[in-house]
């Protein structure tokens, strides 16, 4: 790629870049605050585990173009492609978070709960002393995969009008420039790899914390 | 001198409907070690947790200090009460330190005046706070690991320690360890305790009483004298049942120590 082709469209790239992260770190946020108080909730009546992940299940096997598809005719949602996007990533990211806050709290040792039972902490105490710190390395793991997952489907989300690096592949798709589809693609893996190393250094550091 | 802890006909029934505990009734008195034996299944746990509420009865009382701990706050009742378990749970994100003074910490007392008082309670358990009060439960032994559990149960001074097999999975020699200390601190301590073990041996040296149960039930209540000597069949058969249980572990453990030399004298 020439230095020509920067000129053009670098700083196009770094709009689309700050779009991308954007749609991204909007649903996580949404999706974290959604799944991972009900992931402990599900620890309370675990009798709704299955019903519930089973929904989040459904929703992360919807192909990603058809689930925006299935959000357009939607009133509100459907007026702007932002929204959409947000709401579709959300619906990708509930399931690893969720599965593994529920899977981070029930994995803990019964004998520690026990014991902060029996020592007379109260629900709330438990919750943030014993049972959140020990699963915070599964609950990152969770945050890791939904990011990633969000990152790459966040490039579909192009396909909508919604913005982000997606939008210079189809745009180089449709014009038949290779430079521009890289001029996309390469920033979009590079934003997964980054969120996966960050985030897995995040996850280690809690694990050696707990160990 | 009064009852710390009463049992007045506890029942306790599974929702299924399996009999847990069938009428239980008996007081300990304050200050004084008693040790409930029995068997797999026999309801000793069972028993021992509905004292902080960890099991609400279904039928009967359990009164602490006089009063019924049905009406009282749960919260309450267990931070005055210490409990020390097989496994002893502690929290593997907590030092040493942070373990034992947690009941003092939610109790919201200055982290100062913590820190001070877990030192000195690793101390009183036999643990020097200078080497042990950073660690990590993962990086103590077994015994260790035990040590740090009876301290942390003290830290609030409760006037009622509840032990759950405390000292099953150490091996002898720890154990034995660990009973000597334990009994030396209830010496000057003067706690009332509530000690769960199928181990005969542990209930004679540190119990004032010992009951038996069976099927979730008082078989018999007696000091430890009155026990060996006890003519009633079933106490007999516990004794009895007890010292073959301990022979058969001692052969076996025999065995695996020849069959462990014989390995190591085939290699090469």
């Amino acid at each position: 790629m020439s230095a020509g082709f920067f000129a053009q469209y670098g700083g196009e790239i770094a709009e689309l870049t700050v779009e991308h992260l954007w749609l991204t770190g909007a649903a996580m946020l949404f999706a974290t605050s959604i799944a991972v108080p009900v992931g402990v909730a599900l620890t309370r009546s675990p009798h709704w585990a299955r019903p519930v992940m089973g929904v989040a299940n459904i929703l992360q096997t919807i192909p990603s173009l058809a689930m925006f598809g299935f959000l357009l005719p939607l009133p509100w949602l459907g007026e702007r492609a932002a929204r959409i996007a947000i709401v579709a990533l959300i619906a990708y990211a509930l399931l690893p978070i969720l599965r593994n806050t529920y899977a981070g709290i029930q994995g803990i040792d019964a004998a520690v709960i026990e014991v902060a039972n029996a020592l007379g902490l109260t629900g709330m105490q438990r919750l943030f002393k014993v049972e959140l710190p020990l699963a915070a390395s599964f609950i990152l793991a969770g945050l890791r995969t939904a990011t990633v997952t969000c990152v790459g489907i966040a490039t579909i989300a192009a396909a909508v009008g919604a913005g982000g690096l997606g939008e210079l592949i189809f745009r180089g798709v449709a014009s038949v420039d290779n430079r521009l589809v890289l001029a996309g693609a390469i920033p979009a893996a590079a934003l997964a790899l980054i969120a996966d190393s960050a985030l897995g250094l995040f996850e280690r550091w809690f694990k050696v914390r707990a160990a | 001198m009064s009852a710390a802890i009463e049992f007045r006909d506890v029942r306790f029934a599974t929702v299924q409907g399996r009999v847990l505990l069938d009428g239980i009734s008996f007081a300990i008195e304050e200050g004084s070690t008693t040790a409930v034996l029995g068997r797999s299944g026999s309801g000793k746990t069972t028993l021992l947790r509905t004292v902080n509420r960890m099991i609400a009865p279904t039928g009967g009382d359990v009164l602490v200090d006089g009063r019924s701990n049905v009406s009282a706050d749960v919260i309450a009742l267990r931070r005055g009460i210490g409990y020390v378990i097989q496994e002893t749970g502690l929290f593997p994100h907590f030092t040493v330190e942070r373990n034992v003074g947690l009941v003092p910490e939610l109790l919201g007392r200055p982290r100062a005046d913590r820190a001070q008082r877990s030192r000195e309670l690793l101390q009183t358990v036999g643990l020097d706070p200078a080497k042990f009060a950073e660690r990590y439960p993962n990086q103590l032994s077994g015994g260790q690991r035990q040590r740090v559990g009876l301290a942390r149960a003290l830290a609030a001074d409760p006037k009622i320690l509840l032990m759950d097999e405390p000292f099953g999975a150490l091996d002898p020699l720890t154990r034995a360890e660990m009973q000597d200390m334990l009994r030396d601190l209830l010496d000057r301590m003067k706690k009332t305790v509530l000690l769960v073990t199928h181990d005969l041996d542990e209930a004679l040296y540190l119990a004032d009483r010992i009951v038996l149960l069976e099927e979730g039930r008082v078989v018999a209540n007696l000091g430890p004298r009155e026990f060996l000597g006890s003519i009633d069949a079933k106490v007999q058969a516990y004794i009895r049942a007890f010292h073959r249980g301990e022979k058969v572990r001692g052969e076996q453990k025999s065995e695996e120590q020849n069959g462990a030399s014989h390995a190591a004298a085939s290699q090469p």
